[in-house]
């Protein structure tokens, strides 16, 4: 008896997580569908990259400094003995690139944009809103998604450009102040092995995330309901799912863009 | 015309509607009453294809509304024009944003034109003067009364209200009343109004309609239906607790 509510609880999950996924793929595809109005949508693109990038910026300054700061710090430590300080800068350099800068900045940005995006968006359909805008002809998805998902796509990877930038530079700072490395020989480091296609690669692992986190944040909130509770529900929802979607997804685009 | 054949609709074990059969003639204002949760807002629901039935058909000058879908469907609603029981204006948008935005969305107007017509429409309300505030800054009259103008912006062949006067007091309940009919009167459009005010109904009716148990088991006049004897209608509108209908 007990085995079989088990069960049942664990095929519940199952078949729920399948329902959402397929129902995410869905909206995914309404919103490429809807991609032809983005012209009309120009204004609300516009609002949700200014939302999504410059607002967004303080804090991935912030987390990139000291991103860039603990990388310098714990390679120098585990350089120690072994592999000479002056391949500091190019260890730290590819790792916040390749990795660092885009699944953080990620990770910040679930955090804040789309929690955001699934608690407004959800409190516009317990209050209704969603349903006024299909009432009046409007398609929620082309109003609400559509500009969202584009900002995100496009911001995400500016956002990265800033967090190499900034990390870097953190990781330079502890690099001459404690680890007593030269700024010159740090960036000779950062420069040596630098290829282009790594931070290429960095910025589309960006731009898939941005995508994650914007469709994950919309879903959540357009299936909101049961008033406030629902809405806390569908923002947590949110961005426990861009989470782990920017980890697998990681590695997913990782393991199709280098080839070892 | 608006036909609604046999519509049945639950949501789990729960049967909220259970073959409703009505007709709204053109230009005539049809509303329906009925104790809360009696599935009113639910049948409203229906007609503009907000929900889909489990049973049964809508039909809207001919065209069935659950058998449209995309494109179609949102072209059937600019047919509409829906006042939500909680105004539903949008938090981020001023009011003329607001009641400007099915005009901004379905013409090629200009935004001189479209502050216009919301000038418009907003002094239809009774409301001038409001057109760059936020609906938190609003009472909630005006809230319902800049809904009221957002749903007519586009001059809307059907209109749909979902209790427009439920949270107001008496005087501005009349307010919205004199409203409906002074739009009834200026725009000559169908009208389906979901309510359980009775003064709302007796007012603003050409026929009620009363839904019961997932039925409608009544539809007259408004002379008709205060002189009833039908123990169930005669409960409602005097608002008595005694009688047919158990309060659960």
């Amino acid at each position: 008896m007990t085995r079989t509510v088990e069960l049942e609880y664990v095929g519940g999950k199952v078949v729920r997580f399948f329902s959402h996924s397929g129902a995410v793929f869905i909206l995914l595809g309404q919103t490429v569908l809807a991609f032809g109005e983005i012209r009309k949508r120009l204004g609300l693109w516009f609002d949700q990259m200014l939302f999504v990038g410059v607002r967004s910026l303080p804090l991935i300054v912030i987390t990139s400094i000291f991103t860039g700061g603990v990388s310098a710090w714990q390679a120098a430590y585990q350089f120690k003995g072994y592999i000479p300080l002056r391949y500091l800068g190019t260890a730290v350099g590819k790792a916040i690139v390749i990795e660092l800068a885009p699944v953080l900045t990620a990770l910040v940005v679930a955090g804040r944009v789309g929690a955001a995006m699934a608690a407004e968006i959800g409190t516009m359909k317990v209050t209704e809103q969603v349903d006024a805008l299909e009432a009046m002809g409007i398609n929620p998805v082309s109003y609400l998604t559509l500009p969202r998902v584009a900002g995100s796509i496009v911001m995400l990877p500016v956002l990265t450009i800033f967090a190499d930038f900034i990390a870097i530079l953190g990781a330079m700072a502890v690099a001459v102040f404690f680890v007593g490395l030269s700024g010159e020989v740090f960036l000779n480091g950062v420069k040596l092995f630098f290829h282009v296609s790594d931070l290429v690669s960095g910025l589309v692992k960006a731009a898939v995330f941005g995508l994650l986190i914007s469709l994950v944040g919309c879903y959540h909130g357009l299936i909101a309901e049961g008033g406030a509770e629902g809405v806390g529900r569908s923002t947590t929802r949110a961005v426990v799912w861009a989470s782990v979607l920017i980890l697998v997804s990681d590695y997913v685009v990782a393991t199709l863009l280098f080839s070892i | 015309m608006i036909e609604i054949v046999n519509l049945e609709k639950s949501f789990g074990r729960k049967e909220v509607l259970n073959g409703i059969n009505l007709t709204v003639r053109d230009g005539e204002t049809a509303v329906i009453i009925g104790g809360s949760g009696s599935g009113k807002s639910v049948l409203l629901r229906h007609i503009i294809g907000l929900l889909e039935p489990d049973g049964g058909r809508i039909l809207v000058d001919g065209v069935e509304v659950s058998s449209v879908r995309g494109e179609e469907l949102y072209h059937l609603r600019k047919k509409f024009g829906m006042v939500f029981q909680s105004g539903a204006l949008f938090d981020s948008l001023t009011v003329a944003e607001n009641v400007g935005l099915p005009l901004r969305e379905h013409t090629d107007f200009s935004k001189e034109k479209i502050l216009e017509i919301v000038r418009e429409k907003l002094g239809l309300v009774g409301l001038s003067g409001v057109e760059n505030q936020k609906p938190a800054e609003l009472s909630g009259g005006m809230r319902k009364r800049v809904a009221l103008a957002r749903a007519l912006v586009a001059e809307p062949d059907v209109m749909l209200y979902d209790e427009p006067t439920t949270g107001l007091d008496p005087i501005m309940a009349d307010v919205i009343n004199e409203l409906i009919l002074d739009l009834r009167k200026r725009l000559g459009n169908t009208a389906v109004v979901v309510t359980h005010d009775m003064a709302s109904a007796f007012k603003i009716a050409d026929r009620i309609c009363m839904l019961f148990r997932g039925k409608i088991i009544w539809d007259a006049s408004p002379e008709e239906t205060r002189n009833t004897k039908d123990p169930v209608v005669r409960q409602f509108i005097t608002g008595t607790s005694v009688g047919p209908i158990q309060v659960v």
